[in-house]
């Protein structure tokens, strides 16, 4: 392969020009970007010096207004002062160091700055002297103040114990006193302001000192004088009051007026030095105003850089202008070669278009070899791909033949199912109804069996009824039996008796019939008596006869007493075996009772397990209409899938029909090419 | 009515048939014609007659005494008002099984010169008079043993009646060797 020369693009040399070109265009860039930025930092540094210089300035003209004020006496000035030191320390701090914003400019404005720090270097000492004299001048204030306050009073109340003590004729020493309190007083007081104004404040101090001293003793004598009035008095007392606090701490007001006097040299000072400072300043703002044109990079380099820019812009444009030429040229001549290795293997690939397989591209050292290989590697895939889809359809078809036979099988195996649950479905009606027949003679049977029962229970009454008639029977029947028994010994004795009369008409036969013989023997003689003996004969026979008669009839008797007798017994026996039988019966309708109250029982289970059983087939039968519905949808369903997958087999041919114009290598040798 | 009539007339003859069947007294008319007259018995059980003449009496079966060394068809002796009586037993003289004793079994008594023995029968049923005319002279179909004591037969309203002669029976020599 060669694209990795070509990917450059143009030739060797130019492109090199060109990477220089870009590379320098590159720094320029980078140059001048970096530039501006430094530029537009270092302005805001600039900006940021500026004002913290203006900021000095407003602190250097507090620090003096500040000062004067504190050596004037005001309080509050102090603190203003002092912060007002700080302030320009730390700015001063800042320009000398930098800032977590800004970097030092002391490389920059170094002769500036010594001149500015040595310069606020006397201010600071004036304003450290001013705030360490601070207490004295306020002491000192405050005496002035107050004194200043108090003064009038002083003066007034001294002027009333004057009038007083010469009301009161004291003497003249004690009048002079309090006149004179009235001029130390003010004296004082004119002491105090020129403490405080400075001038000649040592003389002043002493003065006031002994002024101070002076006043007191007075007032102490003037106290002890004896003649003084009440008013007066009272008067003393609020001088008193009102000049010894003061005067009490006159050492330390005298101490103080020093300090004042060094106070208000600082303050001089400061304000002499004032002016320095803020020139100072000035030189540093000017100095930093140059800043612009003193760093390195700078506006002129920032132009340096842009024309650096322009220039390389414009020779990396000279540069691809050439290269494009070159390439121009190059790329006609590819295009040439391109062109005719493309024809030649449009040549050879003219005949994949028909689906023809079995080409092969010629891989070459052109461009187009590989798209020649790229195209066998397709052509291999193609065959494989149509390979397998002839495999794969071929299989699907068979599949979708086999899965179409078990869906119609499935189909047909539903309708058999539908058909054989419409069956059960109506036989579980079936069913259905005949429990409910079963129910309904359940419920007959149950109205039976208790019918029964109460028939049994009558039954069993009549049973008992008819034992108890038996019993009645059978004893009537035993007394009627041993009365027969007696007709019978009756007869019997008859029988006895007639049997004797028979044995008595027997004899008399025989006498009689002897007596014939006899008589027969005897002839004519006998003839009469022949007749008696006939006669006798004769009742004898007729006796004999009836005697016979008699015995027939006992016998009868007999044997009809026997038969009767026996007759009773059996009577008797079957009574008993009646009773028996009746009792049998007694027990069997008991036993249909108890049976008959089971049965009651069971055909009320019979019953209820019927209507379960009725509303069991009716929930089945539900059920089965909804297997048979279920079955339905299966059918159709299987239906639908066999009509789905005979489309599925057609789509299958489909896919073969579509790929059947391809000729594969094997086809084509095997058939040699016959399409 | 004449068929009334014609019913009543035979009716009332019958009713006095039987009047007149039923009276008694009118017997001895009947035995105006001459009739010979006979002691009938059975024996065997066959209906025979004995003949006036032969026959001396009719006795009960009385208590015999046994004799030994004697037929076994003589049953014993007999006290009859203080005359010994010898009692024969016709059947088993026949040689045949005897009956077994009844009550109504009668000793005929014959009589010929000094001999004088009781002859069991098994029923004696009295005077029997017959017709003379109603004689026959033919042989009973009997058993052979009796046929020589029989001669006749007489017929009557209630069977045939056989002829028995005792005193050929007694003219017997093997019923005179009564000793074994």
């Amino acid at each position: 392969m060669k694209f990795g020369q070509k990917r450059l693009g143009g030739s060797l040399p130019g492109g090199k020009a060109a990477m220089v070109w870009g590379g320098v265009l590159g720094i320029a860039i980078l140059a001048f970007v970096w530039n501006l930025i430094t530029i537009f930092r270092d302005a805001g540094h600039d900006a940021g010096y500026q004002r913290v210089v203006s900021n000095l300035r407003v602190v250097a003209q507090r620090a003096d207004a500040s000062a004067r004020e504190t050596v004037a006496g005001q309080k509050d000035a102090f603190p203003v002062l002092d912060k007002a030191r700080r302030d320009f320390n730390t700015d001063i701090g800042v320009l000398a160091n930098g800032r977590d914003d800004l970097p030092s400019p002391r490389d920059l404005l170094a002769d500036q700055l010594t001149t500015l720090a040595s310069a606020w270097a006397e201010v600071d000492t004036a304003t450290t002297i001013i705030t360490e004299r601070e207490q004295s001048i306020v002491v000192l204030a405050d005496a002035s103040a107050s004194l200043a306050a108090a003064i009038p009073d002083v003066q007034e109340r001294s002027a009333r114990i004057v009038a007083s003590l010469s009301a009161g004729g004291a003497a003249a020493r004690a009048i002079v006193l309090a006149e004179r309190q009235s001029f130390i007083a003010e004296r004082i007081g004119r002491n105090i302001e020129r403490m405080l104004r400075g001038s000649s404040a040592g003389d002043a101090a002493r003065q006031f000192e002994d002024d101070a001293s002076k006043f007191l003793a007075a007032l102490a004598d003037l106290g002890a004088m004896p003649a003084l009035s009440g008013e007066a008095r009272a008067a003393l007392r609020e001088i008193d009051a009102l000049m010894s606090p003061v005067l009490g701490s006159r050492q330390r007001i005298a101490d103080a007026a020093p300090d004042l006097e060094q106070a208000r040299t600082a303050a001089e000072t400061i304000s002499r030095v004032s002016p320095k400072v803020s020139g100072a300043m000035s030189g540093v703002s000017e100095r930093i105003n140059a800043f612009g044109g003193e760093r390195t990079l700078n506006t002129a380099s920032a132009l340096i850089f842009g024309v650096l820019i322009v220039v390389a812009l414009v020779m990396l444009g000279v540069q691809f202008s050439l290269n494009a030429r070159r390439r121009l040229e190059l790329t006609a001549q590819t295009n040439e070669r391109n062109q005719q290795a493309i024809l030649r293997l449009l040549d050879e690939l003219a005949g994949l278009a028909d689906g023809d397989l079995t080409t092969t591209a010629t891989v070459t050292e052109d461009f187009t070899g590989a798209i020649a290989d790229a195209i066998n590697f397709t052509i291999d895939q193609l065959r494989a791909i149509v390979s397998s889809i002839n495999n794969t359809s071929r299989n699907v078809s068979n599949a979708a033949e086999d899965t179409q036979a078990t869906a119609l099988h499935l189909a047909e195996a539903a309708e058999h199912q539908a058909q054989e649950i419409v069956g059960a479905s109506s036989a579980i009606n079936e069913m259905a109804i005949t429990i409910d027949q079963v129910s309904s003679n359940a419920a007959e049977s149950a109205s039976v069996a208790d019918r029964s029962v109460a028939l049994a229970k009558t039954g069993s009454q009549v049973v008992q009824n008819t034992i108890g008639g038996m019993d009645t029977i059978r004893e009537q029947i035993q007394e009627t039996s041993k009365r027969i028994k007696r007709l019978g010994e009756s007869s019997q004795e008859i029988g006895d008796i007639v049997s004797l009369i028979n044995d008595i008409s027997d004899q008399t036969n025989i006498l009689a019939l002897n007596a014939a013989i006899q008589a027969s023997m005897a002839g004519d003689a006998g003839r009469g008596f022949a007749v008696v003996a006939d006669e006798v004969q004769r009742l004898a026979e007729r006796s004999g006869a009836a005697t016979k008669q008699i015995e027939a009839l006992v016998k009868t008797i007999q044997s009809d007493t026997r038969e009767a007798v026996l007759s009773m017994e059996q009577t008797t026996s079957e009574v008993v075996r009646g009773a028996r039988l009746a009792e049998d019966a007694g027990v069997a309708l008991e036993e249909i009772e108890s049976v008959s109250k089971n049965l009651a029982a069971l055909i009320q289970n019979i019953s209820n397990a019927a209507r379960l059983q009725a509303s069991s087939a009716g929930h089945i039968s539900n059920t089965m209409n909804i297997i048979q519905e279920i079955t339905s949808q299966t059918s159709a369903g299987t239906t639908a899938t066999a009509q789905s997958i005979g489309k599925l087999a057609g789509i299958t041919n489909d896919l073969r029909n579509s790929v059947a114009g391809f000729k594969l290598p094997e086809e084509a040798r095997s058939s040699g090419r016959s399409r | 009515m004449p068929q009334e009539l014609a019913g009543a007339f035979p009716l009332l003859l019958q009713m006095a048939a039987r009047a007149q069947s039923g009276s008694e007294g009118a017997r001895s008319q009947l035995r105006i014609q001459p009739h010979w007259t006979g002691v009938g018995f059975s024996l065997l059980g066959q209906q025979l007659v004995a003949p006036m003449g032969e026959v001396t009496e009719i006795l009960i079966l009385p208590p015999l005494t046994r004799l030994p060394r004697v037929q076994p068809w003589i049953r014993g002796l007999a006290n009859v008002r203080g005359r010994l009586m010898p009692v024969v037993s016709v059947t088993a003289w026949l040689g045949l099984p005897s009956p077994p004793p009844w009550r109504g079994q009668r000793a005929v008594v014959v009589e010929a010169g000094d001999m004088y023995c009781g002859l069991i029968i098994d029923e004696v049923y009295g005077l029997k008079h017959f017709a003379a005319d109603a004689y026959r002279g033919e042989a009973p179909q009997v058993h052979e043993g009796l046929q020589p004591l029989l001669e006749g037969i007489y017929g009557s309203a209630d069977g045939e009646w056989v002829v028995f002669r005792p005193s050929r029976l007694l003219a017997d020599n093997r019923f005179l060797d009564a000793a074994l």
